[in-house]
């Protein structure tokens, strides 16, 4: 086999690889969230059917409950190089990568209309959303930089754009029992994501 | 006009030289086959992988994925190891040091060239 074929080559596979098990994290990803989410409401349901009614449970249940997720989320992507994509990425003309600036604008208008909603509704837990955004923003960069960056692991897709959207309405929760059904949407669109991931996976040719 | 003639040919010899190389450095029973440098490049990027995970990715027969860990195995590049998930028992390949060190090389040695 000649080195032009064989590099090649190897690389075409290696890609569909590394594609296949990155969806497939991702797809992991986004089911571990669900199931924190249904986790918490489980607890929450508990909780309230034996009685148990107090600020400070409530409030130290969800950094509990979050510790093994968040060890097992760190597990999945701990270790991931980038190496050969930094090979094969040079060399291509990204046309993903480009639009990055443009979803980015879309990001930051969402957050200020999120926020005239949160002043507009209850201006003295702005500062409780506020530390709730910037933990969701640190989220939903990793997760953009994991699909969006130009040595992304992933080829993005509209649902891994909507998962990111509604993790940063999440915090919307905090102002208002009107927005309880973020999380109901964050668990439909984050299953949704997860499942789609898993059906890509064996979809890839 | 001499100057930049001579500078060509430098570059020219620079890259027929890494071509060389590079070819010499694929001519072994581990990297001479592309689904074993494409398993090994795989490997590299997530530093482990299932057995089943790269049956179902690479959608090789099983017996031949078998053959490439093998041979693989044999040249020190990965090991195996049958470990239990909860989705039952299932064989890891783990990519070595020296197979890191070999795949580090590799890319070293393709991006200095045009293919």
């Amino acid at each position: 086999m000649e080195y032009r074929e064989l590099i090649r080559d190897s690389e075409k596979f290696a890609r569909i690889i590394i594609m296949k098990k990155a969806r497939r994290t991702l797809g992991i990803y986004y089911a571990t969230w669900v199931i924190y989410s249904l986790v918490l409401a489980l607890i929450y349901t508990l909780l309230s059917n034996i009685g148990i009614n107090n600020s400070l449970v409530n409030g130290i249940i969800p950094f509990i409950a979050v510790i093994p997720f968040i060890y097992y989320t760190i597990g999945l992507f701990r270790g991931i190089r980038i190496d050969y994509l930094k090979l094969v990425k040079n060399k291509e003309n990204d046309k993903i990568y480009k639009r990055i600036n443009y979803i980015w604008v879309l990001l930051i208008s969402q957050l200020i209309i999120s926020f005239a909603i949160v002043t507009y509704l209850n201006i003295d837990l702005i500062y409780l959303v506020l530390s709730f955004y910037v933990y969701m923003l640190l989220v939903a960069y990793s997760l953009y930089r994991f699909l969006y960056s130009k040595y992304r692991l992933a080829e993005p897709r509209y649902y891994d754009m909507i998962a990111i959207i509604v993790l940063l309405l999440t915090p919307l929760n905090i102002v208002t029992s009107l927005f309880n059904a973020i999380f109901i949407v964050f668990d439909i669109v984050w299953l949704y994501a997860s499942i789609s991931s898993f059906l890509e996976v064996s979809a890839i040719e | 006009m001499l100057l930049l003639a001579l500078s060509l040919r430098c570059l020219l010899l620079s890259n027929e030289e890494k071509i060389k190389e590079l070819i010499k450095f694929l001519n072994n029973r581990a990297l001479n086959n592309s689904v074993r440098l494409a398993i090994l490049i795989s490997l590299y990027t997530f530093n482990q992988m299932t057995f089943s995970e790269l049956l179902e990715y690479s959608r090789i027969p099983k017996s031949s994925l078998m053959m490439h860990i093998q041979i693989l195995e044999d040249e020190g590049l990965v090991n195996s190891k049958k470990d239990f998930t909860v989705n039952g028992i299932r064989m890891f390949i783990r990519i070595t040091d020296k197979g890191k060190e070999i795949i580090k090389e590799y890319f070293k040695l393709v991006s200095n060239i045009n293919y």
